[in-house]
C-alpha cells in the first residue's frame, strides 16, 4: 500500500477569517444580491471574494454513472488475464500508475487521494451510493449526501441555490431527494432535453442543457411586480403562521418560494457565456466540460454543493472501445477544474469527488464489456484530504481487496468530516426518530484526512 | 472448376487455449498458424490442428492485446495495444527487431501481396508504412482522419487493407470515414463517408465504426464491414452491416445488413471474387456470412458458435482458418482456433 502525503490543505491559521472579518463580507455580499449583484459579481471584489472563499467550504462531486472501469482509469491490472488492451504509466508519486487513458491526471495525483478499495454492498442500477447505500424511500426517507452536505455547508443567508445537479443523458434517474429535510434542501436539477427521432436509422436522445429552465420571468411580469408579489406571499405568510405549529415543510416551502429570487438573480451564474474565451476553451466543448465549467462557477460564487454527473459508463459491451473515448475526456475535464480550482484559491476550501455508480468486473464477457463489480476506485481531492495518498489495493487481478476496505458508509464519513462536519450527528425525521448523518459506529477513514 | 456448395461446410479442427485469440496470421510456407491473445502471448501451431497433442510454441509477445500479426517471409510481425510492432524470427521465435513509432494502441497491420510493404493503423489516427524486411519507416499517411468525432470525443483508425497490385492502402476510422492513399506518394486518392456506420447513442456514447476492410481479387471493389450502429454500449438491437463501393468513384454497390447484435470482426473476398465473408465479433451473432455479390443476398450463414477477430484463408478458399474465443469464462481465457473445410463436393443421391 501506497500512502503519501504532501500537503495539508485545510486547518491552517492561513485559512481561518475572523468573525469581524466574515460578517463584513456577509454584509457586503448581501448588499451586492440587494442591488442586483450576483455571487459572482461580490467575488470580483478581491477583499470580499477572498473573504467569503476562505469561510465556506464546499463539495463538488463528480458522479460517473453506469458505473466507470477502475481497471481502465486508476487501478490498472497490466498483464493479468483480463487486464485488458490499455498499457500503464507512471505518476507523480513514484511507484503508483494509472491506465495510459489519463496521461494529464497522471501528472496530479499527487495532489489528489486515490482510494483503490472502496466497496459498494450491491453494484446494481439505482441512487443508492448517493444516500450511502441506503434505501431512500423506506419508513425514513432519507436525505442524500447533496442534500445534507448542503445544508450543513450553506449560509442561510445567502441567496444563492444551495444544491445544483447537472444532470448527463439518464437525466432525473439520478437526481437526489432531500428526504425528510424538506424540498428546500432538494436541488435545482438541470436535466436533458429531448431531440426527436429522424427515422430510419436515428432515435430520440438527449440534448444536455446547462442551467435550470423556467428562471426567467414571463414577459408579461416585470421584476419589479414579481419583487412585489413576493412581499405579499410574505405578509399573508407571516400572517397564516401566527399561532400555528411550524414544521420543517412548511418552513422548507417557504424557503424554496423565497430561494426562488436567489435563483433568477443568479442566472448569470449558468450563463457560460459569461466566461472569458480562454477559459471556455481550456475545458473544452463536450457537454460534459461545460458542466464542469459551470460548476466551478457556482463553488466560487458560493453553492455548498454541486454535481456533476458524466455517464454512461454501463459498458457490458466494448468496454474497451468507450473507455478510449471516455476515459480520456474526463482526464482531460477533471484535470482543468482542478487547476482552475486551485489557481483560484478554491480547492482549499472545496473537496473535489470522484465516485463511480459501480466498478466493473475483472472479467471480460462475450460483448467484450466488463458488468457491474462491488469494488471501485474513488478519490477526493482539496479542502481537509491529503496530497499524494494512495489508500488501499486490490489484489493482482482486481477480484478482492488486498487491505483497507472502504465501504460507502466510510467513504460518506470521510467526505462529512474533511470539510469539518461530524458524521455521527444526528437529524430527526418527521415522526421524531433519530437519523444519524452516517450509521452509528462508522469510522471515517482518518488515514486520508489531514 | 465448380465451386462447392457452401451449405457444406464444417469445422475439421480445433484448439483452444488460453488468453481470448485476437490475431491470426498463417506461414505460407511451412503452413504453421500463430495466434496472438489478450494476453500478450503468441503461440505457433502446427496446421494440422486436429492431430493428438497440437502442442503450441510460445512466443512472449507483448504486454498487452496482440492485435494483429503478419508473416513476411522468415519473420512475423506483431501489433499490439502496447504501441509494439515487432519482428520474430518463425523458426527460432527470436524477437529480431522492436520498432517504437506508435503512440497509441495498434489495431491493425497489414502486409502488401508481394511481402514487401508493411502497413500499421495506429488511434493517433495515423497509417503507417513500412520497409517489412528491414523495418524502416517509410512513409507516415496523415490528415485524412480527424483525431476527434464531430461529438469532439477521440477516434480510432481501426482497420485497412492493400489493393492486390500493391499500389494503393485503404484505411477506415471509427466514423465511417474511409480514405485511399497511392503508396508511391502518400496523397489521398480519395475519401469515402460510408453511412451509418457511426453515431451518438442514447447513453452520451459515439458508437461504431469500420472495422475491417478488404479488396476484391480484381482491385475494382472495397468492402467495408462494421455495424449498423443501433443503440448501446451493449450493442443490443442493431444490426451488422458490410458496404461494398467502387473505391474509385466512391459509388456504393452493396449494402447487407443482418440482425444479430453484432460487428463484422473481418470481411473477406474469396480469392476469385465468388463470395465474400463476413466473420461476427463483438456481440450476439457467432456467424460466418457468405455473401453472394451478383444477386445481392446472402449465400449462406454458418453458426460459428464463437466470437471470430481475425482469420486467414487458404490460397484457394477452401479452408478458413479462424481465430477467436468461446464463450465465457470467469478469467476470460478461451482462445479458440477452428479449421473450417468448404473442399466437400455435394454428396449425390
Amino acid at each position: 500500500m501506497a500512502k503519501h502525503s504532501q500537503r495539508q490543505l485545510c486547518g491552517s491559521l492561513d485559512h481561518l477569517v475572523g468573525r469581524r472579518g466574515f460578517l463584513g463580507a456577509s454584509s457586503a455580499a448581501a448588499a451586492a444580491f440587494a442591488t442586483g449583484f450576483t455571487g459572482l459579481g461580490a467575488l470580483h471584489t478581491p477583499v470580499l471574494g477572498q473573504e467569503l472563499q476562505k469561510r465556506r467550504k464546499r463539495v463538488l462531486m463528480i458522479f460517473l454513472n453506469g458505473g466507470a472501469s477502475q481497471f481502465e482509469t486508476w487501478d490498472p491490472k497490466p498483464g493479468a488475464p483480463t487486464g485488458g488492451p490499455f498499457v500503464t504509466i507512471p505518476t507523480s508519486i513514484p511507484g503508483y500508475h494509472v491506465c495510459e487513458l489519463m496521461p494529464k491526471l497522471a501528472k496530479r495525483v499527487h495532489k489528489m487521494t486515490v482510494i483503490r478499495s472502496a466497496h459498494i454492498r450491491n453494484a446494481n442500477h439505482h441512487d443508492l451510493p448517493l444516500y450511502g447505500n441506503k434505501p431512500k424511500n423506506g419508513v425514513i426517507q432519507r436525505p442524500s449526501i447533496g442534500s445534507i452536505l448542503s445544508r450543513e455547508l450553506a449560509d442561510p443567508d445567502s441567496p444563492l441555490p444551495r444544491h445544483v445537479f447537472f444532470s448527463d443523458y439518464l437525466g432525473a434517474n439520478f437526481t437526489e431527494l432531500p428526504g425528510f429535510l424538506g424540498p428546500a434542501w432538494g436541488p435545482v436539477n438541470i436535466l436533458p432535453g429531448k431531440i426527436p427521432a429522424k427515422p430510419p436509422f436515428v432515435p430520440p436522445r438527449s440534448e444536455l442543457r446547462l442551467a435550470p429552465e423556467g428562471n426567467a420571468l414571463p414577459e408579461s411580469l416585470s421584476d419589479a411586480d414579481h419583487r412585489d408579489r413576493g412581499g405579499l406571499r410574505d405578509a399573508l405568510s407571516d400572517t397564516f403562521a401566527i399561532g400555528r405549529q411550524r414544521d420543517s415543510t412548511l418552513s422548507s416551502y417557504e424557503g424554496a418560494f423565497s430561494r426562488v429570487r436567489g435563483l433568477m438573480d443568479s442566472a448569470r451564474l449558468f450563463d457560460i457565456e459569461k466566461e472569458p474565451q480562454k477559459i471556455r476553451d481550456r475545458y473544452g466543448p463536450t457537454p460534459f466540460g461545460q458542466h464542469a465549467l459551470i460548476a466551478r462557477r457556482l463553488i466560487e460564487a458560493g453553492v455548498p454543493y454541486v454535481r456533476v454527473n458524466r455517464g454512461w459508463w454501463d459498458h457490458h459491451g466494448q468496454n474497451f472501445e468507450f473507455h478510449a473515448e471516455m476515459v480520456p475526456e474526463f482526464d482531460h475535464v477533471f484535470s482543468v477544474l482542478l487547476d482552475d480550482l486551485e489557481e483560484r484559491g478554491l480547492l482549499e476550501d472545496t473537496l473535489v469527488v470522484t465516485m463511480s455508480e459501480m466498478g466493473r468486473t475483472p472479467h471480460v464477457n462475450a460483448n467484450q464489456g466488463r458488468d457491474h463489480f462491488h469494488l471501485l476506485t474513488t478519490t477526493l481531492t482539496g479542502c481537509g484530504v491529503k496530497q499524494g495518498m494512495i489508500y488501499g489495493s486490490t489484489d493482482a487481478t482486481g477480484e478482492t481487496i488486498a487491505e483497507d476496505e472502504v465501504l460507502t458508509q466510510n467513504f460518506f464519513a470521510t467526505i462529512f468530516k474533511a470539510v469539518g462536519i461530524d458524521h455521527q450527528k444526528e437529524y430527526h425525521s418527521a415522526d421524531g426518530r433519530p437519523v444519524p448523518l452516517t450509521d452509528y459506529g462508522t469510522e471515517a477513514v482518518d488515514a486520508v484526512l489531514a | 472448376m465448380q465451386e462447392p456448395a457452401l451449405s457444406n461446410i464444417r469445422i475439421a479442427s480445433e484448439v483452444s487455449l488460453p488468453g481470448d485469440f485476437l490475431s491470426l496470421a498463417r506461414d505460407a510456407a511451412t503452413g504453421d498458424l500463430f495466434v496472438g491473445n489478450t494476453m500478450g502471448k503468441i503461440y505457433r501451431i502446427d496446421p494440422d490442428l486436429g492431430r493428438a497433442d497440437p502442442y503450441p510454441r510460445l512466443i512472449h509477445g507483448h504486454i498487452s492485446f496482440v492485435s494483429s500479426l503478419v508473416v513476411s517471409g522468415d519473420a512475423l510481425i506483431s501489433g499490439g495495444s502496447d504501441h509494439k510492432l515487432i519482428w520474430w524470427d518463425t523458426r527460432s521465435h527470436d524477437k529480431l527487431r522492436e520498432v517504437k513509432v506508435h503512440p497509441k494502441w495498434i489495431r491493425q497491420i497489414k502486409l502488401s501481396d508481394d511481402g514487401t510493404v508493411l502497413a500499421t493503423v495506429c488511434d493517433d489516427m495515423v497509417a503507417r508504412l513500412f520497409d517489412s524486411r528491414s523495418g524502416k519507416l517509410l512513409r507516415e499517411l496523415r490528415g485524412g482522419h480527424e483525431i476527434l468525432s464531430e461529438y469532439n470525443l477521440l477516434s480510432k483508425l481501426y482497420t485497412c487493407a492493400f489493393t492486390p497490385d500493391g499500389k494503393h492502402l485503404a484505411t477506415a476510422d471509427q466514423t465511417g470515414k474511409i480514405v485511399v492513399w497511392e503508396i508511391s506518394s502518400g496523397k489521398q486518392v480519395i475519401q469515402i463517408q460510408a453511412p451509418h456506420f457511426f453515431y451518438w447513442d442514447t447513453n452520451g456514447h459515439t458508437y461504431g465504426g469500420i472495422r475491417s476492410l478488404d479488396f476484391s481479387p480484381d482491385g475494382t471493389l472495397l468492402a467495408a464491414g462494421g455495424n449498423l450502429a443501433g443503440c448501446t454500449s451493449t450493442i443490443s438491437g442493431s444490426k451488422s452491416m458490410i458496404q461494398v463501393y467502387n473505391w474509385k468513384s466512391g459509388e456504393q454497390t452493396h449494402d447487407f445488413r443482418v440482425g444479430g447484435n453484432f460487428f463484422y470482426e473481418r470481411v473477406k473476398f474469396h480469392h476469385e471474387g465468388a463470395w465474400l465473408l463476413g466473420a461476427a465479433g463483438a456481440g450476439g451473432g457467432h456467424k460466418l456470412v457468405f455473401f453472394d455479390l451478383e444477386k445481392k443476398e446472402i449465400a449462406h450463414q454458418q453458426n460459428s458458435g464463437m466470437l471470430t477477430f481475425d482469420l486467414v484463408m487458404s490460397k484457394t478458399s477452401d479452408t478458413i482458418y479462424v481465430a477467436g474465443r468461446r464463450g465465457v469464462s470467469k478469467t476470460g481465457t478461451n482462445g479458440t482456433l477452428v479449421q473450417w473445410d468448404l473442399s466437400r463436393r455435394m454428396e449425390k443421391f
